[in-house]
């Protein structure tokens, strides 16, 4: 306790939502890259430093992503929300595990486009193809990506409607069973 | 590779204790449609990295991803 301030459970908060926040908007800022990196009539320099920052930015998200999930598990014990239990945290875990299995999907097209222009700034003579390739696997990518983003969106609007109070761990947006049971006054 | 050896880490790691815990639930209290994805989910991410999980822990090169 800090100033009456909780600072294990704060600071696990704080940082669940801020993670949730990088990843949403740095997922953004790497659809925004990919459009030049996959642009076959873009300069090769611009390409390639746009799929460097790119792939900069991916390892970051990836981080994220995985750290999301001890945060999350630390988060629950400490906010007294029961694993298996909590219908909601379920379903957030369904969620999760949606992007999990849609992240091992990604895993091997990562790097295609850092790789490729590698070889085409390094005097590859199959330019058309290593673009076409380029091409394909950001288009391949592209719903993957919008499902995973749509999912944290989705995560998180679930995380803040089930939001507990500091003190007591109440729910503040949802009445509990009992709550809900009691007669009207 | 840091990264990497946190990805098998959570995949297998984290997919075991959710999937295991998911299908303990369902023996305790009843399946629920929640439930039964987690399981589904998480013990299948699981079993998918638990090879590559073990090729990376004992250095042998994964042929793959």
């Amino acid at each position: 306790m800090f100033f009456g301030i909780d600072l294990v459970d704060a600071g696990f908060r704080g940082m669940h939502a801020f993670m949730a926040a990088t990843w949403l908007i740095l997922d953004f800022i790497v659809y925004w890259l990919h459009f030049k990196v996959k642009d076959g009539a873009a300069p090769i320099d611009e390409r390639l430093e746009r799929a460097r920052v790119m792939h900069g930015i991916d390892t970051v998200v990836a981080y994220v992503f995985l750290l999301m999930f001890p945060t999350g598990v630390a988060l629950a014990y400490i906010t007294g929300t029961a694993l298996w239990t909590t219908e909601w945290l379920n379903w957030k875990h369904v969620m999760y595990g949606v992007i999990v299995v849609d992240a091992l999907y990604l895993l091997p097209i990562s790097g295609t486009a850092l790789k490729n222009l590698k070889a085409i700034k390094s005097g590859a003579t199959n330019v058309g193809e290593l673009n076409v390739e380029i091409r394909q696997r950001m288009d391949q990518a592209m719903p993957a990506v919008w499902l995973i983003w749509a999912l944290v969106f989705a995560a998180s609007v679930v995380s803040v409607l089930n939001l507990k109070t500091p003190q007591g761990q109440e729910y503040i947006f949802r009445k509990t069973a009992t709550e809900l049971a009691a007669p009207a006054r | 590779m840091l990264l990497m050896y946190l990805l098998w880490a959570v995949v297998v790691g984290g997919g075991l204790f959710l999937g295991v815990g998911a299908v303990w639930q369902m023996v305790e209290t009843g399946a629920t449609a929640s439930l039964a994805l987690n399981a589904v989910l998480y013990l299948g991410s699981a079993l998918y990295g638990l090879p590559r999980a073990l090729r990376l822990l004992v250095g042998t090169p994964t042929g793959g991803h």
